[in-house]
C-alpha cells in the first residue's frame, strides 16, 4: 500500500482522471472530496462491503424457497 | 418473434433457458461480488407476484431473485444522485426501472430484500447498475412478507 501524507487543502491524483482532496480534518474525521468520472463507482468502504456479502447470500436461494415465499405472498394477498 | 430474436443459455436451477434480446440487462460494472459478469436475462416469476428472476447468461450458478419494491413497499423512494442516473443515460431518477435483491430462506417470513442497493435498470438501453444508496433509512434486509401485511 502507498502511504502519503497530506494536509488540509491538498490533494492526491489517481490515474489521469480521479482527484482526491483532504477538505478538512476534525480530530478523528477527514472529510474528503473526490471527483472521479462517472463511470467510476466511489462508496463508503463497509457499505460497499455490505451490499457486497448481501449480494453473495442472495445467489444461494433455491427454486423451493421462491415457491413457498410465493405462497405466502399469495396467500396474504388473498384475504 | 423470429428465433434470432431468443438467446439461449444454460442455469443450473432451470436447465436450458431461453430470453428474448430485449429482456437481457447488461451491467457494465457487473454487481458488487460478482463484478466479472455482465449480462442477466430478466424473467417474471409468476403473474400476480410481485417477484421476477435475474438469472446470468454467462455462469449457469449465477442467478437472482429480485422483487419490483413498489409493490412492497409503495414509498420506496431511492434518492439516485444525478451522477448515477446519468451515468445509465437518462435524465430523471423517476425514468429507471427499479428492482431489490431478494435474500430468500427457508421461512418465508424471513425473507428479505436489499432496499440499499436497488437495481436500476434503464428501460430503453436495458443497461442497469446496483446502486448504493447514500440515504440511511434503508439497510440491506426488509422483510418482504412484514412489509406485505
Amino acid at each position: 500500500m502507498l502511504v502519503l501524507t497530506r494536509k488540509a487543502g491538498e490533494s492526491i491524483v489517481v490515474g489521469s482522471d480521479i482527484r482526491i482532496t483532504v477538505l478538512a480534518v476534525q480530530g478523528r474525521q477527514i472529510r474528503l472530496g473526490i471527483e472521479a468520472p462517472s463511470n467510476v463507482s466511489v462508496h463508503r468502504g463497509e457499505v460497499y462491503e455490505r451490499i457486497k456479502e448481501e449480494n453473495e447470500r442472495a445467489v444461494r436461494g433455491g427454486k423451493e424457497e421462491l415457491q413457498a415465499l410465493t405462497q405466502v405472498w399469495k396467500g396474504s394477498k388473498g384475504k | 418473434m423470429s428465433k434470432s430474436d431468443l438467446i439461449s443459455f444454460k442455469s443450473a436451477k432451470f436447465g436450458d433457458v431461453s430470453i428474448d434480446k430485449t429482456k437481457v440487462v447488461t451491467f457494465l460494472q457487473g454487481l458488487p461480488g460478482f463484478e466479472r459478469y455482465t449480462r442477466y436475462g430478466l424473467f417474471d416469476v409468476e403473474e400476480e407476484t410481485p417477484f421476477l428472476r435475474l438469472l446470468c447468461l454467462d455462469e449457469p450458478n449465477l442467478g437472482f431473485v429480485l422483487v419490483n419494491p413498489v409493490l412492497v413497499w409503495p414509498e420506496y423512494k431511492p434518492n439516485v444522485g444525478k451522477e448515477e442516473f446519468e451515468g445509465l443515460g437518462v435524465d430523471r431518477a423517476d425514468n429507471l426501472v427499479i428492482y431489490c435483491i431478494v435474500t430468500l430462506s427457508k421461512i418465508p417470513e424471513q425473507v428479505t430484500a436489499n432496499l440499499k442497493g436497488p437495481i436500476c435498470i434503464n428501460a430503453e438501453t436495458m443497461v442497469g447498475k446496483q446502486m448504493i444508496l447514500l440515504d440511511d433509512g434503508y439497510n440491506t434486509k426488509h422483510s418482504i412478507i412484514e412489509a406485505g401485511k
